[in-house]
């Protein structure tokens, strides 16, 4: 993102509003225009649920869940895109989580989309969500071992042997082969 | 061991052949090129006599038995005009390679190119070839797209639904050898990893042309060894069968 956005009168509205109702929340702009709060991951669960019932908030659609891996500083970083349907109102909440110990209660029955994004959290970088309902693997096998998505993954699975056809082998024994083929290519 | 059934004249009847009418049956290499005129019957339209339009050879070679090749195995029959003997593994693969339907099977963007090339436009349908939507219908799968770990086997299950022969083309880079995602965590390195491939098309994904081409290879590849052939994997399995008890 090379030019940072002005934010619009909409997400103005929502920090004023945060600013207003909730001092203590650590609430800025990104360099996108969207109001972000970074919250602590007890604080999690209350927070999302101001961000969805305040009246002055009222934030309605998640649009995506995701985390990201920051190796070197041993944490991982959730990052939840909100959306105001009425008036396009964007935030961002993000939340600290430690290599070590990744577990997180879940915003799954705060907004019901949330429930295959944090299995995809879950599935690719190994996050867990408590208190999800039904915390399984999404995208990959349900015997795949590790979360690829975390940096210091590695695929030790060897690789599948090739099919190769016996007459491949022996591709001169074909007599359509050896001629020209119907079909000019130029 | 007497005669009790009674003759019956529809399936008792045998066609009568002429003894005289040339040496039947004598097996004989046909060289390369074209048919050698009858004598007596200039090439040209079929000429309209009181038994019905009597054809040209050389203009019957190209319609009623395409199975031939140029130096296969013909009976020598120039005595009968608009009649031409082929050996039966020709002709059954002939039938195969003409009515080849494909697998309804798309998995990524190459679905696309291979919906326009069923498509009026491009027509898989000259060729015979038809789409159906059962495993079990179907002599061909054209696997059009990325294979990932969590759809192979998948892909194996339906390899193994269609009858035999089937026959199997890797169509795009992804189905090759996994294309630009080779060696990602989700994704098999090549369909041929799962299955085994006749035809790979290259691109990505392939134009409606290139999968045409890759069929029209295919076609070849089956008229030059179907039945009996390199590629007769029932055959194959049998001999490899009989090969591994005759070494016990």
């Amino acid at each position: 993102m090379s030019e940072n956005v002005e934010p619009g009168p909409a997400t103005r509205q929502v920090f004023n509003a945060v600013a207003r109702a909730f001092p203590r929340w650590d609430a800025s702009f990104t360099p996108r225009g969207e109001v972000l709060v970074r919250v602590d991951r007890t604080s999690l669960r209350e927070v999302c649920g101001q961000l969805k019932d305040h009246p002055r908030l009222g934030m309605d659609l998640c649009h995506s869940l995701t985390a990201v891996d920051y190796i070197h500083e041993g944490r991982f970083e959730l990052v939840i895109h909100l959306f105001r349907l009425a008036d396009q109102a964007r935030v961002v909440v993000k939340a600290e989580i430690p290599r070590d110990d990744p577990k997180l209660p879940t915003v799954s029955d705060v907004w019901p989309t949330a429930e295959w994004h944090e299995r995809e959290a879950f599935d690719l970088l190994g996050i867990e969500f408590t208190g999800h309902p039904d915390l399984r693997r999404i995208l990959l096998k349900d015997d795949f071992v590790g979360h690829p998505l975390r940096k210091d993954f590695v695929d030790d699975r060897p690789p599948r042997p090739r099919f190769v056809r016996e007459d491949v082998a022996r591709r001169r024994e074909y007599p359509a082969d050896a001629g020209e083929s119907r079909v000019p290519v130029h | 061991m007497a005669e009790t059934r009674p003759p019956d004249e529809v399936h008792d009847a045998r066609p009568v052949v002429e003894e005289t009418a040339g040496p039947a049956g004598r097996i004989v290499e046909r060289p390369a090129g074209p048919f050698p005129p009858v004598p007596g019957r200039l090439p040209g339209p079929p000429q309209h006599t009181e038994l019905g339009p009597q054809h040209d050879v050389e203009s019957v070679e190209e319609v009623v038995v395409p199975a031939y090749r140029p130096g296969g195995v013909l009976l020598d029959a120039p005595f009968l005009p608009g009649v031409l003997l082929t050996n039966l593994k020709r002709l059954v693969n002939w039938s195969r390679q003409s009515s080849l339907w494909y697998l309804l099977f798309g998995i990524a963007c190459c679905a696309i190119e291979m919906m326009a090339t069923g498509a009026s436009r491009y027509d898989f349908d000259r060729f015979g070839i038809i789409f159906r939507a059962s495993p079990r219908q179907s002599d061909l799968m054209i696997v059009a797209g990325t294979v990932t770990e969590k759809l192979a086997d998948r892909v194996r299950v339906l390899y193994e639904q269609m009858a035999e022969p089937r026959w199997v083309i890797a169509m795009g880079a992804c189905a090759s050898h996994g294309g630009p995602f080779h060696g990602a965590y989700n994704v098999v390195d090549g369909v041929d990893r799962i299955v085994p491939v006749d035809v790979y098309v290259p691109g990505c994904p392939p134009r409606p042309e290139a999968l045409l081409f890759a069929v029209l290879k295919l076609q070849e590849r089956i008229l030059g060894a179907g039945v009996g052939g390199p590629g007769d994997a029932r055959l194959h399995r049998r001999l490899q069968l009989g090969r591994e008890v005759l070494s016990r």
